[in-house]
C-alpha cells in the first residue's frame, strides 16, 4: 500500500512539473522598449530576442518539405527568411517548429509558439484566440473533383447531398461546419489524406485552400484531380503571420510586413511561389 | 455557429455510437479470428500453425495507426474496392484484437491440465468432445482476465482511427477542439466519456469472473474444504 502510495505521489509530482514546464516556455519575454515601431527603427529592433515560431510543414507551396524530406521551404519560408533578417530576432533551438494546423493553433493559443507563418487564414474564431498582423496575401477556398467520377459537381453550390472531405482544423473546415450542414463531412489530419480519399473515390470533393489546389493539379500532372468552380470565402480567409495572444512583437512584425510590402519583396514571392 | 459545451455533448454521443459499433463488431470478429488463430497454434498441422504465426507477427510488429492508413488506403487500391472508412476500422480492430487474442487463447489451452485429455479419452469421447467440454471451459475460465484487458485495450484503440476520418468520439472531440479552440472542457468531456464506458466494461468483466468462479472465489472453497477435514481429522483423534 505504502509503495503504491508513494508511485501515486511520484506521479502527481511529475505531472505537475509537466504543468509548470509547459506553462513557462509559453511566457514570452513581456520587456518593451515602450518606443513606438515605426518603418524607420523597425530593423534590427528585435535584436537579442529569442523567439519560438512554428510552421506546418505540410502545406506546399507555402511550407513543405522539398524531395529530400528534411529542407523546409516554400512562401512562408523565405517570407520568415526575410523577417528574421530585417527584425534580427533569434529563433529559439535554431529551427522552426514543425507541427500540424491543429496542434500548431493549439501551440498558439497556448503560448507554446510566440510567432506563426504557415499560411494561416485569419479566420474570425481564430482572432478569438490568437493575434494576427495585416494579411500578406489573400486566398480563397476551391472545390476540388476527380474528373474520373461523375458527380455532376461544378463548384461550392453543388455539395449537398456530397461527401466531402476536409483537412482538420483549416478554414475549409470552418467553411464546411457552417455552410454545408447538409454534406457528409469527413476530416482528415492532413490535407494528402483527403486528395488520397477523392483519388480513390472514396469521397466525392475536397475543399482546400485555392493556392495548394493549384499546386497539386501543378505538380502531379497524371492526375485526375481538378479544382472547379470559382475560389469562394475570399474575404474570410486571407493569409496572416499569426502571434500568440497579447504578444509584444506584434508591432515588430506588422511594420515589417508592411516595409516588405513597400520594397517589393512580397511581390517577388509571390512571383517566386505563386505564379 | 454557437460552439458551447450543449453542441460538444451530442456530437460525442453521436460518436459514441460509432465507437461501440466499431468495438462491439471489431471485437466479436477478432474474437472468432483469435479463437481460430489460437486453436490453430497448438494444432499438429505445421502449414495451418505457419500461417498462423505469420498473421500474428505481422499484426504484431507493426502499429495500429499503421494497420489503419494500411486497410484504408493500401488495400483497396491494390484490390480496386471500395472501403468506406467504418468498414475499414472495424477490419482493423478486428485484425488487430484477433492477432493478440489468439496469443491469450493459446497460452490459456495450453495451460489446462493435460490430465483433462486422459480423463476424456477414459470416458470414450471424441477428440472434438473433449476439446469442447474439457478443456475449453477451463481455458475460458483463466483467460477471462486477460481477455477483458484485451477488450478494454481494443475500446481505447478505436480512439486512433481518427487517422482514417472515421468519426467516432476522438474525432468528434478534434472536430470539435479545432473549431471551437476549447481545448480544456472538449478533451477533459472526452476523457470523462471514456471512463465511463471503460468503468461499465470493468464492471461487466468483474461480474463475469464472479460467476464463473475465478480463483479467489475458488480458494476460499477450497480453503473451506481443507478447514473441514482438519475438522473432521481432530475429532477422528479425539475419539
Amino acid at each position: 500500500m505504502k509503495r503504491i502510495q508513494k508511485m501515486m505521489s511520484g506521479f502527481i509530482l511529475f505531472s505537475a512539473a509537466l504543468f509548470v514546464t509547459g506553462c513557462s516556455a509559453g511566457n514570452a519575454d513581456s520587456e518593451n522598449s515602450g518606443e513606438k515601431i515605426t518603418k524607420e527603427n523597425v530593423e534590427a529592433s528585435m535584436e537579442g530576442e529569442k523567439i519560438t515560431i512554428g510552421t506546418s510543414g505540410v502545406f506546399a507551396p507555402f511550407s513543405y518539405y522539398e524531395a529530400d524530406g528534411t529542407t523546409l521551404t516554400g512562401y512562408d519560408i523565405d517570407l520568415l527568411n526575410e523577417l528574421q533578417t530585417l527584425l534580427g530576432y533569434e529563433v529559439k533551438g535554431g529551427e522552426y517548429q514543425v507541427q500540424d494546423y491543429a496542434p500548431l493553433v493549439t501551440s498558439l493559443t497556448q503560448g507554446k509558439i510566440d510567432v506563426a507563418a504557415a499560411a494561416l487564414c485569419a479566420t474570425s474564431e481564430r482572432q478569438k484566440v490568437m493575434d494576427f498582423t495585416e494579411p500578406y496575401l489573400n486566398s480563397g477556398q476551391k472545390v476540388m473533383i476527380n474528373n474520373q467520377a461523375d458527380t455532376g459537381i461544378t463548384g461550392v453550390d453543388d455539395l449537398s447531398g456530397k461527401t466531402v472531405a476536409v483537412e482538420k482544423g483549416t478554414a475549409s473546415h470552418t467553411y464546411a461546419q457552417k455552410n454545408l450542414s447538409d454534406t457528409e463531412l469527413l476530416t482528415y489530419d492532413k490535407i494528402s489524406g483527403a486528395y488520397e480519399a477523392l483519388n480513390q473515390n472514396k469521397v466525392d470533393a475536397v475543399i482546400q485552400d485555392a493556392p495548394n489546389v493549384t499546386y497539386y493539379v501543378k505538380t502531379n500532372p497524371d492526375t485526375t484531380l481538378a479544382g472547379v468552380g470559382d475560389e469562394f470565402n475570399k474575404e474570410e480567409a486571407p493569409y496572416a503571420v499569426a502571434l500568440a495572444q497579447d504578444s509584444p512583437y506584434k508591432e515588430n512584425f506588422e511594420v515589417a510586413l508592411e516595409v516588405l510590402a513597400e520594397n517589393g519583396t512580397l511581390a517577388k514571392l509571390q512571383e517566386k511561389w505563386l505564379e | 455557429m454557437n460552439l458551447t459545451l450543449t453542441t460538444l455533448v451530442p456530437l460525442l454521443l453521436n460518436g459514441l455510437r460509432l465507437t461501440l459499433l466499431v468495438a462491439i463488431i471489431g471485437i466479436g470478429i477478432g474474437f472468432l479470428i483469435g479463437s481460430l488463430t489460437g486453436i490453430t497454434l497448438n494444432a499438429k498441422n505445421k502449414i495451418l500453425r505457419s500461417v498462423a504465426s505469420v498473421y500474428i507477427w505481422i499484426i504484431r510488429g507493426t502499429p495500429l495507426i499503421v494497420q489503419a492508413l494500411y486497410v484504408y488506403f493500401v488495400i483497396p487500391n491494390l484490390l480496386n474496392i471500395d472501403l468506406n472508412n467504418t468498414s475499414a476500422g472495424i477490419i482493423v480492430i478486428a485484425l488487430n484484437s484477433g492477432a493478440f487474442i489468439s496469443e491469450i487463447v493459446r497460452g490459456s489451452l495450453a495451460g489446462v491440465d493435460p490430465g483433462q485429455w486422459e480423463a476424456g479419452r477414459s470416458l470414450g469421447m471424441t477428440d472434438g468432445q473433449i476439446l469442447f467440454h474439457f478443456i475449453i471451459p477451463p481455458a475460458f475460465r483463466s483467460a477471462l482476465p486477460a481477455l477483458g484487458n484485451q477488450f478494454i485495450t481494443s475500446v481505447k484503440d478505436t480512439s486512433l482511427l481518427t487517422v482514417i476520418a472515421v468519426g467516432e468520439m476522438t474525432q468528434q472531440a478534434m472536430n470539435y477542439a479545432s473549431l471551437s479552440f476549447d481545448y480544456v472542457n472538449t478533451y477533459s468531456v472526452l476523457a470523462v466519456f471514456y471512463l465511463a464506458l471503460i468503468s461499465l466494461l470493468i464492471l461487466g468483466q468483474k461480474q463475469l469472473e464472479k460467476r464463473l468462479n475465478l480463483p479467489a472465489r475458488k480458494k476460499s472453497i477450497r480453503l473451506k474444504k481443507i478447514q473441514l477435514l482438519a475438522k473432521e481429522e481432530k475429532r477422528h483423534v479425539n475419539s
